[in-house]
Formats: structure tokens, sequence, C-alpha cells
């Protein structure tokens, strides 16, 4: 019969008993764990599904970047650690809201365009690496991720002025 | 043909009446204001009587008013018709190729078939919903107008309507000229459509080859073709319609003259000849759409088709009457002496195959290209019927076992593996929607892929493009291996499926395929044989016939084929060490 495999990593998937855990944040800003009697400093929280599902299967890593387990939803966890989850959560995945397109010009045939917006925290010139970094999946509601990876977000693209869909209707 | 195109229309007679109603509503009141044309020339004005002809007018108000509304009433329920009768058509179409066997796929090239579920029905669409009640309108018309016009006058309207019989058989002729156009330019749409998808899809190897300007050359002999094919129609169909249009104007002329004169020597009225001049005009555009509508039926004739030919096309590989749906599967294979033959090829892939594959237990496959191990492989889920012989899984000929049972047993990883444009989560549950995010979480840390994914800035909501092309090929494969986990299927076949990647993620795959096959049958088909030494069993296939049986151990004693490939391949992976060191 077959050999068994020389190294087994940990391919489980551990889900935290939101009953069990709860986060701090230390005067440092390291944010710690603590379930049951153990304390772990935590490097990052990453969202399984940041688009369709982004307060659910949040995934939690250690100080050495290994996975400590999965938060199945937010919501169940205690006011406190929702505050410091939250804050954590929106610094990382940081969308910026379009509202307004003001130009759109393409770059190079690769797909590249610039695109001039005014979002919730002023204007801004973003390039945008290509189509696949343009989600219209979910059609009136847009998501664009610039270059340097910053997420914008056309809540209802329909919703815009004539102005702003006229230019950028042929990028999307 | 015909008929079933309108059983189509069945499930919606109720609505199509109405329409109908409303259409022949609509005809007839705009045929009236003609005939209150007249009372205002021969009544209203010559008696000098205001009254009467503020009512003719408001009467002619009334008329444009109700014409209107039942328009707008008639335009949105036959568009509603449409997009529901099209939107079925599409759906029936689409099922009968999902229904459809692998042979099918093997002899009709994809860009044909998106031509026919798109272009084709939309063109039946159009003929059943608006062409057959255009047809009825222009009937009706040039019924009443007929009838209009032999009530007020017959030499005049034995005169106005003698060119129609003309037309009638001009149109005939027409038909016969323009059906094979129709057919050969369905065709070379279909042609066009398949190169495109075809080359769009290679667009790295054409670029690699060099071959843009190859590729254009080809572009343009299709395109070309297309333009020939649709100036022949235009040829026929910009002779023939001013043509017609030319009969319609001499009987017009003809009117004028001998009208004209009858009311100079006051044997007929000015407003009767107004009325018959008027309904003459209203009565060659009708017989004009009429001959255009041959034109349309031709056509949809040729989509008709080409989209019956798919849907009347039996699967080859279909459920057996006394299909059965085992509930449990050990995953226990036996081919008994097994031939098979792809269609219209008399040359035998496999044959006479005995083989036993108990549960749990690994087959590895090994053989030269073409020596029959994928066709082997893809008997098992019934891709292709055998020709001869019997497979069976646990003790019950495949045939006889429910086709969706039996495949929901079996997973699949293949070589290139095939990823849809959908996010990474879409892809992993593909053959178990209903799995939910610990499990889709679970498979993919079992097929190594979690780490990677969660790494992606959307992390499992990333699209993967189309064909997972924003994927590596290793970070593909293990998606795809993933997704098999999450199936959990008893029977495996890997195909080639460490093959096309990178040393390093070979071991990952290798790591993730090891966890994948524990307790499973598996049939595993590779041409670097280091990855089925845990096999526990190799068959050597030759030319259809498996000319070694064995363990490794067994079949490097054999000294036979087996052992001759391992030591080439032992050879070459020394070679390349030798020279990786001398770099």
């Amino acid at each position: 019969m077959r050999e068994p495999l020389a190294e087994e990593p940990d391919i489980e998937v551990r889900v935290l008993p939101p009953d069990q855990i709860r986060f701090v944040q230390l005067p440092d800003q390291q944010i710690v764990l603590i379930w049951g009697d153990r304390a772990i400093a935590i490097q990052k929280v990453l969202r399984a599904l940041p688009i369709s599902d982004p307060w659910r299967y949040l995934v939690v890593y250690d100080s050495d970047g290994a996975e400590v387990g999965v938060i199945k939803d937010f919501g169940e966890l205690d006011s406190k650690s929702q505050e410091i989850l939250r804050r954590e959560l929106e610094a990382r995945y940081k969308t910026l809201v379009i509202k307004r397109v003001l130009k759109v010009e393409r770059l190079s045939q690769s797909g590249h365009s610039r695109w001039q917006v005014e979002t919730n925290e002023g204007i801004h010139d973003i390039v945008i690496p290509g189509s696949d970094h343009i989600h219209t999946s979910r059609y009136p509601r847009i998501f664009l991720r610039s270059a340097d990876s910053q997420r914008y977000e056309i809540p209802d693209f329909e919703a815009l002025d004539i102005h702003s869909r006229r230019v950028a209707r042929d990028f999307l | 043909m015909w008929r079933r195109l309108f059983s189509y229309l069945r499930p919606e007679w109720h609505w199509a009446i109405t329409s109908m109603i409303l259409t022949l509503a609509m005809t007839y009141i705009s045929l009236l204001p003609p005939t209150l044309m007249q009372k205002v020339l021969d009544e209203a004005i010559p008696k000098k009587s205001v009254d009467l002809l503020v009512k003719l007018s408001m009467a002619l108000l009334a008329i444009y008013l109700l014409s209107t509304l039942l328009s707008v009433l008639r335009t949105y329920l036959m568009s509603w018709l449409g997009q529901k009768i099209l939107a079925r058509m599409r759906m029936d179409l689409y099922a009968h190729l999902q229904r459809l066997s692998l042979s099918f796929y093997d002899s009709h090239r994809t860009g044909q078939l998106m031509s026919r579920i798109t272009g084709d029905v939309g063109t039946m669409e159009s003929f059943i919903v608006h062409s057959v009640q255009q047809l009825i309108v222009d009937l009706l018309t040039v019924g009443v107008i007929g009838y209009f016009l032999f009530r007020t006058d017959v030499p005049l309207a034995l005169i106005g309507l003698a060119p129609a019989p003309i037309m009638f058989l001009m149109s005939i002729k027409y038909k016969d000229l323009v059906l094979p156009i129709y057919r050969r330019l369905r065709y070379a749409w279909g042609d066009l459509s398949s190169f495109l998808s075809d080359t769009l899809a290679g667009v790295r190897v054409v670029k690699v080859f060099n071959q843009e300007g190859q590729e254009v050359d080809r572009f343009w002999k299709k395109n070309k073709r297309i333009f020939d094919t649709n100036m022949r129609h235009v040829f026929l169909w910009s002779a023939f319609f001013p043509g017609m249009g030319l009969l319609g104007s001499i009987s017009l002329v003809a009117i004028w003259l001998i009208g004209g004169r009858q009311v100079m020597e006051g044997t007929l009225s000015l407003g009767v000849l107004t009325m018959i001049t008027l309904y003459l005009q209203r009565f060659y555009g009708p017989v004009h759409n009429l001959a255009h509508f041959n034109d349309i039926v031709q056509s949809t004739k040729a989509s008709a088709e080409r989209v019956f030919e798919i849907l009347d096309t039996v699967p080859d590989v279909a459920n057996s009457p006394d299909a059965v749906k085992p509930n449990k599967v050990r995953g226990h294979l036996i081919f008994r002496n097994v031939k098979f033959a792809y269609q219209d090829s008399k040359e035998p892939v496999l044959k006479g195959i005995n083989l036993e594959i108990r549960p749990g237990e690994m087959l590895g496959i090994v053989g030269h290209s073409g020596a029959g191990k994928s066709t082997l492989a893809a008997l098992i889920p019934r891709f292709y019927d055998v020709t001869d012989g019997i497979i069976e899984l646990d003790r019950l000929d495949l045939r006889k076992w429910d086709l969706a049972t039996l495949r929901s047993h079996i997973g699949m990883v293949l070589q290139d593996p095939y990823l849809f444009h959908a996010t990474i989560k879409e892809n992993l549950t593909y053959g178990k929607p209903d799995a939910d995010m610990i499990q889709v979480m679970r498979a993919a840390k079992a097929a190594n892929a979690h780490q990677f994914i969660m790494d992606l800035p959307d992390g499992y909501d990333t699209y993967v493009g189309e064909r997972g092309i924003r994927l590596s090929g290793g970070q593909r494969q293990r998606i795809s291996i993933g997704r098999a986990l999450l199936k959990d299927p008893k029977i495996l076949i890997l195909d080639e499926a460490t093959s096309s990647v990178d040393s390093e993620s070979e071991y990952a795959i290798q790591q993730a395929l090891d966890r994948l096959l524990k307790g499973r049958t598996t049939i595993a088909i590779a041409h670097r044989l280091s990855t089925l030494r845990k096999a526990d069993k190799l068959i050597v296939l030759e030319s259809g016939q498996i000319v070694e049986e064995g363990t490794h151990e067994e079949l490097m004693a054999a000294n036979g084929t087996y052992r001759r490939l391992v030591e080439i391949q032992t050879r070459m992976s020394e070679s390349l060490s030798v020279l990786s060191e001398a770099r």
C-alpha cells in the first residue's frame, strides 16, 4: 500500500469559539488574542471573503505569520473585541467611495487607465492596472483596486451623474 | 419544422391571441383615414359644411389616438412575448448541449455552437413574434384595401392591382435564389465565431510564433467570404425590391391618367380618385413587405435547420431505462475485454483491456503518447461508452448506472485544469455548491491552496480570469485539487496532474494529491514515472493493449518497457542535474 506522507503540515481549519476568545490592544497598538489561558500576539487579521462577506470568516494570524484560526462571524464577538478588530480591518481594507468620475484616460494597450475621481476623502488620481482590477460582477456596485493597492467603491454606478457615467463606461 | 417553431408560442397562446386582436384592430383603424378624406373632399368642402368638417377632423383625431394606444399595447406585448420565447429557446438549446456526449463536441467547434445559440435563435425569435404578426397585418391590409377598391370602382381597382400577381411570381423565384445564400451566410458566421474564439483564446501562442500577420490573413479570408455572400444577397435584393416598387408605381401612373380623365368628364368624384390613390399607395407597401417576408422566411429556415440539428442530436451516452442509483459506492472497478474506437474511426484505440482495481487501490498507467491511457480513463465516467466488452463498478455494468449518480462519485484532476471565469470560492464549490466556507477552506488547505489564496488582496473573492489565466499553472492545479477534494469522490482520475508545473509547485501538488487520494480508488496517468511509484499496481499500455502489469518492483524486475522508460527518465534527470550544477 501507499507510504504515509513524510511531512504532514497542519491542514485543519480551527474555528475560534466566540464565547472563549477576546481581543485586547496593548498601549503599543499590538493586538493580542486571549483564548482561555493563552495570550497570542496577532500580526494580522484577513478577510477570506472581503467583497462578498466582509464580516464573516476572518482569518487570524499570529506574530510568526502562522494561522491561529477563523472567526466565523464578527457579530458574535464581544463589543470591545469588535471595536479593536473593526479598526484593524477598516485600516487594512480601507475602501474609498467614489462620488464622481472626473476624467479617465487609457494609458497603454495593456489596459492600464488613469482615473481622476472625487472620493469621500477628496480628489484622487489613480492608476488602474487593467480590467482585472475592476470588479463589475455586482453591477451597479463596482469595486476598483489601484496600482498601489488602494480599494475604491462605486456604490451605484447608475446613480452617478451623467458626466461620470459617460467618461467611465468604456472602461468597465 | 414550422410547426415545431410555432410550438414555442403554445404556452403563451392567450397572449399571442391578445396581441393578434390588437394587431387586427390597429390595422383596421389605420385604414379608415382615406375614407374620411373622401368625405371631406366630396361632402364637407362642396357643401361648405364647417360642422361636418369638424366632425370628420375629430373622427380623424380619434382614429390616430386610438391607433397610437393600440400600438403601444401591441409593441409592449409583442416584445415581452418575443423575449420570453427567445429565453426559452436559448435555454432548451443550452440544456440540450449540456446533455450531449463528448463525441458531439469532438466533431463540433465551440464558435459554431455559440453562433447557433445567439445568432440563429435571435433570427427565429424575430420571425415568430415580429415577422408573422407583420405578415398578418400586411395580408389584412391588402385584403381590406382590395375590398375597398373593388367596392368603389371595379375597373380602376383592376388597373391598380394588376401588378400584384406578377409580384407574387417574382417573389417565388426570389425565394429559390436566396435560401442557399442564407444557408451559406449562417455557416460563414459560425465559422468566423469559431475562428475568433479559437485565436483570441490562443493569443499567446499566436504571438510567440509571431503569427499575427497570418491570423489577420486568415480572418480576412473568412471575413471576405461573409462579404462576398452578403454581396450576392445585396445584388438580388437591390434588383428585386426596387423592381417591385416600379411595378406598383406604374399602376399608380395608370390610375392618375385614367381616373383623372374620369374626374374631368364628371364620371368620378375628386374625393373617390384621391381615396383610390391613397389606398393604392398604402397597398404596395404591404405587398413589398410580403415579398420581403419571403426573404425573412428563408433566413429563418436556414437558422431553424441549424438549431434543430442540435436539438435532434441524440446523446451517444444516456441513461438506460433501467438505470439504477446505488446508495453506496465502494469503488471496485473491473474492465472485461474492453475495446473502444472513436466515432468515424475504424482503428480501435483500446484492444481488449482486462483489469481490476480494488476499492481504495491506486492504478498507475504508463505508456507512450497515443497508447490509449487517457481514453481508458475517459471510459470510467462514461464520457464515451465502450465499443465492446464491459466495465463494471461494484459489479454493475457502468451502462446500468444512473449517469448523474455515477459521475457524482468520480473526480478528475487534469494536466491543464479548467477554471471558470468566476471567483476562487465559486470554482472550489463547483461540484458542491452548498459547501459552507469552513469546508471550502478545509479543502483549500488540503490542496495547499489556502495560503496563496489568503495572500491575494481579494482572498476567496478573487476572480481567476478566463480559464484561470490570472493564476499560475501550479495555483490553478491546486484549486482544481481543492475542487475535487470538496466533491469528495470515491473514484479519482489523475491525468498528468503534475506534468505541467514547476518543481516547487510539483511538491506542493504532489503533497495535496497524496491527501486527495487517501481512501479513494485512483487511476493515475503520468509521464513522470517517479510520481507513480506509490501505485499499488502499474500497467504499461502499448497501442491500446496492456503489455506489462505489476508493482514498480515487479516491473523493474521484468526488465521490459517500464524499466526502459524508468532508466531513460533517470538518465535525463541526472543530465539535467549536471547541467544545472555546471551553470
